[in-house]
């Protein structure tokens, strides 16, 4: 293939252009896949956002901008999106940081290990339903066990961790950390076992500190796979609803709305696909500034 | 040789791979028949009738999950009154039920007949999702006299009837009378004052124990209307004006009811915890527990604390509640994409005889003539009925469900202090505005 790209199809021979047209034949079927799955609804999610989407039959009526200033013009929607910030940066950098601390703990040999990994997963592969209702229960500020184990400490350390404004948001988001940080470090993990000894024996010997190795080695080394975490991690936060939604719903007020959650009851409470949809392409934009710093770098390092 | 047959068998399973996508995709005139569509018994058009052929007509009706205990006598006694019809019931959780609802009538999946709570009729019917019932009403005999009359009236829209209601619901005031005992204060009998039951809430807040519990969480938005509603309205308030056109959340009575609501959960006569509460889920253990002394409750929940007190030796009663209850119920409607129209119109026609609706364990009927036949005669239920009559239904407007949001959002802004009840009700009448114009 990289031959005749070199070539030319023009130039290139019977039996090559027979091996290329067998390629494409390979590649059909998933294009065609992906074409339905995510081409056909992106561009419907485009459609909707420039018109007025009338029920039950899906009509349309051209609009113009006027659903992207409705969402834009939202008293609430500053907010919203400086929450979805917080939201999807601040659990990315939380889990970030449980996932490394984990993952260097697997990696060193200690008694129970095998218990400790198995308890670090339990997070991960618990639904997201329960987890949720898990630690609405723990944040219970009447009956939940994380009031009652601070009330033994000092009383006046019990608050109302997810009626408060300048709470819940912090609240909300460390229950999300725990439920994604295995994830993390799973792949840490994947990413330390593929580091050869040598590496850091070499650094050992020349004098470095633990912390220098793990600076000027491990993390070189793990570079592609923070990449693509962060960008995962930076998807699956914006696109987060479930969590939020049975926590706290979104409140008290707007305190821990986000857009995925926005787009929900705009779509699906208030019946104005439109909006929702002009709201998802925001979302999208947002994402893709993501995808931009992660490609040149990719490339760079291709190079 | 060898590089042939790879090549061969390569071939195929592209092939292979094609076909089973094409597979995943029907083109329009591959899509059945409607009743084709319910299953290869259904009879055909022209064709003898069902009983005739001894061929089945299945009628999907969607439920929610609590008529668990109901399908299999509805099932059988369906098919037994009605020869040639089955009926298949689908128990749907209420989480996201209205959402699950809406998407399968988008996608053309939709059940024959859909069981909606009266909250979601506003939004659907204004958006074409259900089909009108008056012919089929006419032609049945329904008339709106036959039906209690606030959760008839939330499936009108523009003169026209799209729901039938088979379940009336509203919260009478459940109270734990050993608590009343040991703060010495009489039980209450009959509508309280608002000024009044704020005393008796204070005189029952002690150690750990509440004399009432709100319920004002933002993802159960119905349960939160049940709770404030009857003290917006008590105080003679309403949430907007008479026309429907804008927002009545400033005026006087409005703020007074607002008042009287937020002061419970302000002056800690209520829990903590409350501002993220629904009823259901939250407060009724909490009263289940004896930490409540007092709340709101429907007829099916009644009956699950009468077991417990029995269990655990406290006594209890149930009176009106102080200012107006928030009438709900369910209705039988037929959605949009309903494909058998004709078997949906004779499962709704047998459903709401008085006689087979109130056979039900589960709810109490809207079907008048029914509230005292059956299980429902109980003198435990007299007092919904009575109820009834100090019942309102939250208006009946296609941008309800937006206005609730916007409601519940300003109400925990003022429980949470994040605004005062001045400003939040100001917040609410502005916004509410906003999207009426």
């Amino acid at each position: 293939m990289y031959a005749l790209k070199k070539k030319g199809l023009r130039h290139a021979t019977k039996r090559e252009k027979r091996s290329w047209l067998f390629g494409i034949l390979f590649i059909l079927p998933s294009v065609a896949a992906l074409a339905c799955m995510v081409v056909y609804p992106l561009i419907l999610t485009f459609l909707y956002s420039v018109n007025k989407v009338l029920l039950p039959n899906f009509d349309l009526e051209f609009v113009g901008a006027s659903n992207f200033m409705k969402a834009l013009g939202s008293s609430q929607f500053p907010t919203v999106l400086k929450n979805t910030l917080i939201w999807t940066f601040g659990s990315l950098f939380l889990r970030f940081v449980l996932g490394f601390i984990c993952a260097m703990m697997m990696e060193t040999g200690f008694r129970g290990k095998t218990v400790f990994r198995v308890l670090t997963l339990l997070p991960w592969v618990m639904p997201s339903i329960v987890a949720s209702n898990l630690w609405r229960w723990i944040y219970n500020v009447d009956n939940g066990i994380l009031n009652y184990v601070l009330k033994q400490i000092n009383p006046s350390l019990a608050i109302n961790w997810l009626g408060n404004p300048s709470t819940a948001l912090v609240s909300v988001i460390m229950a999300y950390v725990w439920t994604g940080f295995p994830y993390i470090m799973l792949m840490l993990v994947a990413g330390l076992q593929g580091i050869p000894k040598e590496y850091t024996e070499a650094a050992q010997i020349d004098g470095a500190n633990s912390v220098q190795v793990f600076w000027h080695v491990t993390l070189p080394q793990l570079k592609s796979f923070i990449m693509i975490l962060t960008i995962l991690e930076i998807i699956s936060g914006f696109n987060s609803f479930d969590l939020i939604f049975t926590m706290t719903g979104g409140g008290p007020g707007v305190s821990t709305e986000i857009l995925g959650l926005n787009i929900y009851r705009t779509a699906f409470q208030n019946y104005d696909f439109g909006t929702a949809s002009a709201i998802g392409v925001i979302l999208l934009l947002i994402v893709l500034v993501a995808f931009l710093f992660y490609a040149p770098s990719n490339k760079k390092k291709q190079a | 040789m060898k590089n042939k047959w790879r090549k061969l068998v390569a071939l195929s399973l592209g092939i292979c791979m094609l076909a089973s996508l094409s597979a995943c995709g029907k083109s329009d005139s591959e899509e059945p028949k409607p009743q084709e569509a319910a299953g290869e018994e259904t009879p055909a058009e022209g064709s003898e009738t069902g009983a005739d052929s001894k061929e089945i007509t299945t009628v999907t009706l969607w439920l929610g999950s609590w008529w668990d205990g109901e399908v299999d006598w509805l099932c059988k006694q369906f098919a037994e009154d009605n020869p040639g019809y089955e009926l298949k019931i689908e128990l749907q959780p209420i989480a996201n039920y209205q959402d699950n609802a809406t998407s399968a009538i988008l996608g053309g999946q939709g059940p024959d007949v859909l069981a909606l709570d009266t909250l979601f009729l506003p939004s659907m019917m204004s958006q074409g999702l259900l089909l009108p019932l008056d012919d089929f009403m006419a032609e049945a005999g329904f008339t709106a006299d036959m039906f209690t009359k606030c959760v008839y009236d939330a499936g009108t829209n523009e003169g026209k009837q799209y729901a039938l209601p088979y379940r009336f619901t509203c919260s009478a005031l459940y109270y734990n009378k050993t608590m009343f005992d040991n703060a010495q204060i009489p039980y209450p009998d009959g509508r309280m004052e608002l000024d009044e039951f704020y005393d008796i809430c204070e005189k029952l807040t002690t150690d750990g124990k509440y004399g009432y519990g709100i319920a004002a969480s933002k993802n159960d938005l119905g349960n939160t209307m049940t709770s404030f509603a009857p003290f917006l309205w008590g105080a003679g308030g309403d949430f907007l004006t008479e026309d429907l056109s804008a927002g009545a959340m400033t005026t006087p009575e409005a703020l007074a009811g607002l008042h009287a609501w937020c002061d419970l959960y302000n002056d800690g006569l209520v829990p903590e915890g409350c501002i993220n509460y629904a009823i259901t889920a939250d407060l009724f253990p909490l009263a289940m527990n004896g930490e409540i002394a007092m709340l709101p409750m429907g007829d099916s929940n009644i009956v699950k604390i009468d077991e417990f007190a029995q269990q655990n030796n406290f006594e209890w009663g149930v009176t009106l509640h102080p200012g107006y209850a928030r009438a709900a119920g369910w209705s039988v409607t037929i959605p949009s994409s309903c494909k058998q129209v004709e078997a949906a119109e004779v499962f709704i026609k047998w459903f709401l005889q008085p006689e087979i609706i109130s056979q039900n364990n589960t709810v109490l009927p809207g079907v008048i003539a029914a509230q005292d036949m059956g299980k429902w005669a109980d003198p435990i239920y007299d007092i919904y009925i009575e109820q009834a009559e100090y019942a309102i239904h939250t208006p009946n407007t296609p941008a309800w469900s937006q206005i609730q949001l916007i409601v519940v959002e300003e109400l925990q802004n003022a429980l949470s202090k994040a605004a005062t009840v001045e400003e939040a009700a100001e917040n609410m009448n502005k916004r509410i505005d906003e999207l009426l114009k």
